[in-house]
């Protein structure tokens, strides 16, 4: 079998399997992007089994429908590094692969397509259920969502049942994103005609990622489909695919930890909030990333002390009346929330040292962010 | 082969470890607390049948009683000694008065039990002083502080440490450099190396090996083909070479509480629930006061039918929590319900729990949901228990279950 491709369709389609193809070689398989040539196309697919991608770009074959695979991180060099427009592919004994471009040519070894593992596309037998639903949105709609929770998604691998974005229909039409690491949390609410679904789903960090890079792709179609079905989750743009397991856990109760109401709540620009907590947290401890706000009438002082390195602080007018206190925070937490809002007003709602504060934008009404303080 | 005293005192060690072992430290908690008893056999231990000394007095020493030996032959050795229950509760309080002595000597202590610690030296020298002055000062805060005496070695390797500790009691201070250890190694009989249990010594006694400098002059391959990669280990340990670096205990690996039953327990005694709720709490409050968490949890038990030669068959179940946890009700549930799936059998003669997969608690950041959940509950429970142990003692208040016999108080073993 022999196939002939435009190089950047080739390497497009091999850069979106890329961030899903297995760093650490202890299932070889899983560093492997299957290939598929049917008719006119070739089919790319890859997955770490919990997360996978498919798309597919045109190609002319000599013979059609001919399987293989090959290493994936490999294969993105040889083709961003090739010369010339084209890239002939040709199958030879033994799983090797010969691809010529330009005056280079390159043997590599496949491994046999049939060990190749199932795509994260069909429920375990009879598992449960009961969560089915399709989420249309406008793409840029579900990638504002996906940005406006998933940087408080835990890294900890630990905490599974935070590991993810729960996803849920808080009314009939209308979706709900919450993501929290146990110190923040960021809540999100959009409008999704003929949403609903019982219960919510718990979506993987790095699937999640992966369907918001698909988001990003040109497509002729504004709007896209999540589809929720029982452990599994897909979306589709174009000619790609990405489809997930869910983490199965119980997201803990987010609406206790969110205060119903706050003590004081001080405007200010995002800008200003922005290179004040960035100057700030110059000195702040590298391990905790430690601001203060500090408030007096009319005034918020935010500082940082290192003993080893020095200090920094800078006073903002805000309309803030009341008594003088001052309240610590990750300076992280405030900078990667600031950084998804759009410019405009934010308001910060305080009670006192210990409670949870409150961040919220004029600029999207629907957005909550609950961020503990920390003992300075 | 005492050396030390002033400049760079240090020059070519390539660590400073100080191992500080307390004095006779049951007995001599009790004769501090009590002076009738001030130049007086004492046996801390338990009466019963299988009752065993848990420290003795040098006076009673002087009759040949011995830490971990049967009570009823302690008695007949020294008929006049007095004999005294433990109380757990006031070592630990004094315990913790050492431990602060310790942590201002230096940042890295590692506690091998509740009256002995390694002490990481290196660097120290520029702060304190040359070694010898560092232990000297050492020996006086402690007896300052706890009214206790403490022995105290200081050496390049943890073995040598730890061996110079035992060999300057009562009261002493010893320091070998690196240029001497070998030489002071090599008169040593081998089973004073870490690792050289019955077993092992009457093996290496059979191949002539006595002292630590014939293991030390015998041929690796030799050793490892002989006793395998322990043999290749111990050859090390004997020409004084000891990697181990002194792990401070926020870097330890795990914890761990057992005790041996008086009466050989059913599995589905009381009694045996009683004792691993209690060891439950002992390892619960030590997270927490090291501010870490387990996720791992580990039952272990012997059962009574001998193996002979002393060893008793071991059954351990292990299970891993969703969520690493400091909570007392969090280690005791797991513990008993791993308890209920090892199944019928011979009875229990130990029982123990170790906590390991740990991971740094941050303290300085809450948590969200702590602050507003049942988790908060626990840990409001946790901390007032803890509070009350530290101030009158941990059997001062005990949950449901956890008087356990006091002839076997639970004993930290990690």
């Amino acid at each position: 079998m022999e196939l002939t491709l435009k190089r950047t369709d080739f390497l497009a389609g091999l850069a979106m399997v890329q961030g899903i193809v297995e760093r650490r070689n202890t299932v070889p398989i899983l560093g492997h992007v299957l290939m598929h040539v049917e008719d006119t196309a070739l089919k790319l697919a890859a997955t770490d089994l919990e997360v996978g991608i498919r798309t597919q770009l045109p190609c002319a074959a000599a013979k059609a429908d001919a399987q293989f695979t090959l290493g994936a991180r490999k294969l993105f060099e040889v083709v961003r590094e090739a010369e010339g427009d084209t890239i002939t592919l040709k199958t030879l004994d033994n799983d090797w692969i010969e691809l010529r471009c330009g005056r280079a040519r390159f043997k590599m070894m496949g491994l046999d397509p049939r060990s190749f593992p199932a795509m994260p596309e069909r429920n375990a037998d009879g598992a449960a259920r009961r969560t089915a639903g399709t989420l249309t949105l406008d793409a840029a709609v579900l990638a504002q969502m996906i940005d406006r929770t998933i940087f408080a998604v835990s890294p900890d691998e630990a905490r599974y049942n935070l590991s993810g974005v729960y996803l849920e229909s808080p009314a009939a039409g209308a979706a709900r994103m919450v993501a929290t690491d146990g110190h923040r949390l960021a809540l999100i609410d959009r409008e999704a005609a003929g949403f609903t679904m019982t219960g919510g789903v718990i979506i993987p960090r790095k699937g999640l990622a992966e369907l918001r890079k698909l988001l990003a792709e040109p497509a002729a179609e504004t709007t896209v489909e999540l589809v929720l079905d029982g452990q599994l989750a897909r979306c589709r743009r174009g000619p790609s695919e990405v489809s997930m397991r869910l983490i199965e856990g119980e997201f803990p109760d987010y609406r206790g930890v969110i205060p119903k109401t706050s003590r004081f709540h001080i405007a200010l620009p995002r800008e200003t909030l922005i290179s004040t907590i960035r100057r700030a947290a110059i000195f702040s401890n590298e391990r905790f990333h430690g601001v203060k706000l500090a408030f007096a009438p009319g005034t918020m002082t935010v500082s940082s002390t290192s003993p080893e390195t020095g200090e920094a602080s800078e006073t903002v007018e805000v309309d803030f009346h009341g008594d003088e206190f001052s309240v610590g925070f990750n300076a992280a937490y405030l900078q990667q929330v600031l950084a998804v809002l759009d410019d405009g007003p934010i308001t910060l709602g305080l009670t006192d040292d210990v409670s949870p504060g409150v961040i919220t934008a004029e600029t999207d009404s629907a957005f909550q962010y609950v961020v503990m303080p920390m003992r300075l | 082969m005492l050396k030390g005293g002033e400049g760079q005192a240090t020059a070519g060690w390539p660590r400073v470890i100080a191992h500080a072992d307390m004095d006779a430290f049951y007995a001599s908690v009790e004769q501090l607390d009590r002076p009738e008893l001030r130049g007086k056999p004492v046996i801390v231990g338990g009466r019963s049948a299988r009752g065993v000394v848990t420290s003795a007095s040098y006076e009673a020493r002087r009759y040949g009683v011995r830490a971990a030996m049967p009570s009823a032959q302690a008695r007949q050795l020294c008929p006049q000694a007095v004999f005294v229950a433990g109380r757990m509760g006031r070592y630990a309080e004094v315990a913790r008065t050492l431990r602060a002595v310790f942590d201002e000597f230096s940042p890295v202590v590692e506690p091998l039990s509740l009256d002995e610690a390694f002490l990481d030296l290196t660097g120290a020298e520029r702060l304190l002083g040359p070694p010898l002055v560092i232990g000297r000062e050492l020996k006086r805060a402690v007896r300052e502080r706890t009214g206790l005496v403490v022995s105290v070695g200081i050496a390049p390797v943890k073995m040598a440490a730890k061996i110079l500790s035992d060999l300057a009691k009562p009261d002493g201070l010893l320091l070998i450099g690196p240029e001497d250890l070998p030489e002071f190694l090599a008169g040593l009989p081998v089973e004073r190396l870490w690792g050289v249990g019955r077993v092992t010594l009457a093996r290496l006694n059979q191949a002539g090996i006595r002292t630590m400098g014939d293991l030390a002059a015998r041929d690796a391959a030799e050793l490892r083909s002989r006793f395998g990669a322990s043999g290749a280990y111990l050859h090390q340990l004997a020409q004084g070479r000891d990697a181990r670096p002194v792990v401070g205990d926020w870097q330890r690996k795990s914890y761990g509480e057992e005790n041996t039953f008086a009466h050989d327990l059913a599995r589905d005694a009381l009694a045996l629930r009683r004792a691993l709720i209690a060891h439950s709490e002992a390892i619960g409050r030590r997270l927490r006061a090291d501010a870490v968490r387990a996720r791992t949890i580990t039952l272990k038990l012997k059962t009574a039918r001998g193996l002979g030669g002393g060893r008793y068959p071991v059954i351990t179940r292990s299970h891993t929590l969703g969520t690493a946890s400091d909570d007392t009700a969090v280690i005791a549930r797991t513990a008993l319900a791993l308890l209920a799936r090892v199944g019928d059998g011979d009875k229990i003669r130990l029982a123990g729990i170790h906590a390991h997969n740990l991971e740094r608690r941050d303290v300085r950041q809450p948590d969200l949901f702590e602050g507003w959940q049942a988790a908060s509950k626990a840990r409001r429970l946790n901390q007032a228990l803890d509070l009350l142990a530290q101030r009158f003692g941990a059997e001062a208040v005990t949950r449901g279950l956890t008087r356990v016999e006091r002839a076997a108080p639970s004993r930290r073993v990690k």
